[in-house]
């Protein structure tokens, strides 16, 4: 056994945890949330400088994911690098896109889910239909991170089968500007860009079908788990963030002539915290670890395992941090809302707590 | 002993609920069923439909504008009004300062302000927290010195809710410095117009507009304004607080949110059929339907003592324990049930701007919104660590 992290690693770890410290206080993020796009270009190029944008080996995305929760980046990085640049990775990247977003060049979107769905990814209504020369492209997908920034979007769509089918899934790369595609941008609640988007008849070539036709879902299936550890580990970085800032507030906070932390009664509930947020982190270690596991049921369980930890963690943290911190906690001021608001996706985003019980509870009655 | 409501009740609840139905604005009652905080002048709208109806303040005694309804027609009164999507009334008008005047004001004070309340006309709002006067709010430190036949204040209250609205304010402030913190209280009235008052905004997490910052510099008040004795305003505060605990229990906005929820789990699907039809899911809602059925008999149960003249048992405070966690955990399950949906940053009148128009299916809208905002309700109006600590010195006494 060996939780050390290789000297690589902890130099990554270093390097975006001085980023953190020295670029980006409040002021700065609030100038990216309020950039055009939701995000800042300078800061994107300088991690695309770093060479933060190339990276893709689970452990690493997970220091890298840990620091910048611990910051409450608002830059897309997980909807470019885990998500999008992993389907890329996966399918062999015939557009020679992965250089093009290392270098910062391109932004990407995975356009996967639809208002069906919930969180299921074979729940999938979009069509593509093969044509002479290429493919036909029809449906609808929400909350795509990042979409109202992309120039790419990676699409899923059946291409046989019928809703709800394993098989019968394909990629396919998108340009965002083709004729037909729509997109409607929103924000979300904890400030990053996203949008619905709809596909009405989008003529795509033959090149555009990124992998096996029809045998999509596994390659899906493991790029989301990898995704959903990448923003569980941004979620340790939140949660580690609320942990100390709490702990400080309360020692720092004097009511009935003496600091708050003098009450047991909130000791003990920061000691929850705290404990709830180190099971998180093995947790999420072990399903990180296991993203490259050949054994697909060893892989949902330990994956699954960690979202279901840090979904409750990240509720109870978050919670707990404003309801200590009273009023003050309840204010845009504070950015302890703002860490409370990214959890409370975090916890939502690729599955809620429900859904990743059930994926369990089935395993166990395979 | 009888569970069911008498017909005199059964009857009275059909009538208020004919009341609301007929009389509530479709604009209002769909932007609180939304989830959205009122605007003003939906509040106001309301307001003056109540008082038409002479049920504005049914806690009043009748002599002041009151109904002499019994505290079971007012659990029902609310529950109604909650349940058919009335948006509240203003508590600090109508629970807080009218029955602080009619207890300890004098007939001048009465006259004053208590026709202008039930007019419509004059808005309040309470300036009890400070900076550091927040679950310990015997600490507060906002200055009044008398001089002359005026009241000088300086200080800073913050959490003022809806201060913005507010033409008067009632303020606890410190008279006297030496002794109990609490000894040297007192409640003085106030017009939020006076030179030296000044209100910042302080926007919520969610980005609403409800708390400010009141600083008064130098505020001169009329000796007059004076509720009750000088150095005796912590005694008035707590008086306030003895009937209203049981409608802090939200028994009538947690049923309806519960139903709100089976309403949108019949909509939502999962798995390729509707939310509602997964054993999981529906278990879920079978606890919920334990945790309200437990606090509706519960409040019901005190309010049968207490109509029949045995008095509240302190415990009482343990319903807004249980309430505002329970109307917390119904809000955000109600996100949850959204999938997606409950992600998007949603705002209610700014439907222009871009980046918030409405977003998905209806019954998503202000969902997010809400749960945000119930964040507050165990944080506000004594939080609910003070709430256990009354609880406990009462258990343990």
């Amino acid at each position: 056994m060996d939780f050390d992290l290789s000297d690589e690693q902890r130099m990554l770890d270093d390097g975006a945890r001085r980023f953190i410290a020295q670029r980006y206080d409040l002021t700065a993020r609030r100038r990216s949330v309020e950039s055009v796009g939701g995000f800042s270009r300078d800061i994107w190029k300088t991690f695309a400088q770093l060479g933060w944008l190339d990276v893709n080996q689970p452990v690493d995305l997970m220091v890298m994911m840990e620091r910048l929760g611990h910051g409450l980046v608002v830059e897309p990085y997980l909807a470019n690098v885990a998500l999008a640049g992993g389907l890329l990775e996966r399918t062999g990247d015939p557009a020679m896109l992965l250089p093009r977003l290392g270098a910062g060049e391109v932004q990407l979107a995975a356009a996967i889910a639809e208002p069906q769905a919930r969180f299921d990814l074979h729940d999938i209504v979009t069509q593509a239909k093969p044509t002479s020369d290429g493919w036909l492209l029809s449906g609808a997908k929400t909350l795509v991170l990042n979409a109202p920034n992309a120039d790419w979007l990676v699409v899923v769509a059946r291409t046989s089968g019928a809703l709800r089918d394993a098989s019968g899934l394909s990629l396919f790369l998108v340009p965002a500007k083709a004729a037909g595609v729509e997109i409607r941008p929103i924000r979300t609640q904890d400030d990053f860009p996203a949008g619905d988007v709809r596909l009405t008849d989008v003529v795509v070539g033959k090149g555009a079908l990124l992998g096996a036709r029809d045998e999509a879902l596994p390659t899906l299936q493991r790029v989301v788990d990898g995704a959903m550890m990448a923003d569980a580990a941004y979620a340790l970085g939140c949660m580690d963030y609320l942990v100390a800032a709490t702990a400080d507030y309360l020692k720092t906070r004097k009511q009935f002539g003496k600091p708050l932390a003098t009450f047991q009664v909130l000791q003990h509930r920061l000691v929850q915290m705290h404990a709830a947020l180190e099971e998180a982190r093995s947790l999420v270690i072990g399903g990180t670890l296991a993203l490259d596991d050949e054994d697909a049921a060893e892989r949902l369980a330990a994956v699954s395992s960690a979202k279901v930890q840090v979904n409750q963690a990240a509720r109870l943290i978050g919670q707990e941090a404003i309801q200590m911190h009273g009023g003050i906690g309840m204010t845009d001021a504070l950015i302890v809302g703002n860490y409370y608001k990214r959890l409370l996706s975090v916890s939502t985003l690729f599955g809620d707590t429900d859904h990743h019980l059930g994926r369990l509870a089935d395993k166990i009655a395979a | 002993m009888n569970l069911k409501e008498t017909a005199e009740d059964r009857a009275f609840r059909l009538a208020v609920r004919e009341f609301v139905q007929r009389e509530l604005p479709a604009d209002i009652r769909k932007h609180n069923e939304e989830g959205w905080e009122p605007e003003k002048d939906e509040m106001a709208r309301w307001h003056r439909i109540l008082a038409r109806q002479g049920w504005l303040a049914p806690s009043w005694p009748k002599d002041y504008g009151g109904t002499g309804w019994t505290l079971m027609q007012r659990h029902i009164f609310e529950e109604e009004c909650a349940l058919n999507y009335c948006p509240p009334v203003h508590i600090f008008n109508i629970a807080m300062i009218g029955p602080i005047l009619i207890e300890y004001g004098t007939e001048a004070q009465k006259q004053r302000y208590l026709p202008k309340i039930l007019d419509v006309e004059e808005w309040w709002c309470q300036g009890y927290s400070e900076p550091d006067a927040g679950s310990d709010l015997a600490a507060l430190k906002t200055d009044a010195r008398l001089e002359g036949d005026h009241y000088i204040v300086n200080g800073t209250k913050v959490w003022t809710s809806l201060a913005h609205w507010a033409t008067h304010i009632f303020c606890l402030v410190r008279t006297k410095k030496d002794g109990k913190p609490q000894e040297g209280i007192s409640f003085l009235l106030m017009d939020m117009t006076a030179r030296g008052t000044s209100i910042q905004p302080i926007p919520t997490l969610n980005g609403q507009h409800i708390f400010n910052q009141v600083v008064f510099e130098n505020v001169r008040v009329p000796k007059e304004n004076l509720i009750h004795r000088e150095n005796e305003g912590w005694t008035v505060a707590k008086s306030l607080l003895d009937h209203e605990r049981l409608f802090l229990a939200r028994v009538g906005d947690n049923k309806k949110r519960l139903q709100r929820l089976k309403d949108i789990a019949r909509k939502e699907l999962a798995h390729g059929k509707p939310l509602i039809e997964h054993d999981w899911f529906r278990r879920k809602l079978a606890q919920y339907e334990v945790r309200v059925r437990a606090l509706d008999l519960t409040v019901l149960r005190f309010i049968a003592k207490a109509d029949s003249g045995q008095g509240l048992d302190p415990s009482v405070t343990m319903l807004k324990l249980a309430g505002t966690e329970l109307l917390q955990d119904l809000l955000q399950e109600t996100v949850d049930a959204l999938g997606y949906y409950g992600l998007p940053f949603q705002q209610h009148g700014i439907a222009n701007d871009e980046l918030a128009p409405p977003f998905g299916p209806e019954h998503a809208i202000g969902a997010s919104n809400a749960r945000f905002r119930s964040r507050a309700f165990t944080i506000a109006g004594g939080g609910s660590e003070i709430q256990h600590n009354i609880m406990a010195k009462h258990l343990l006494k």
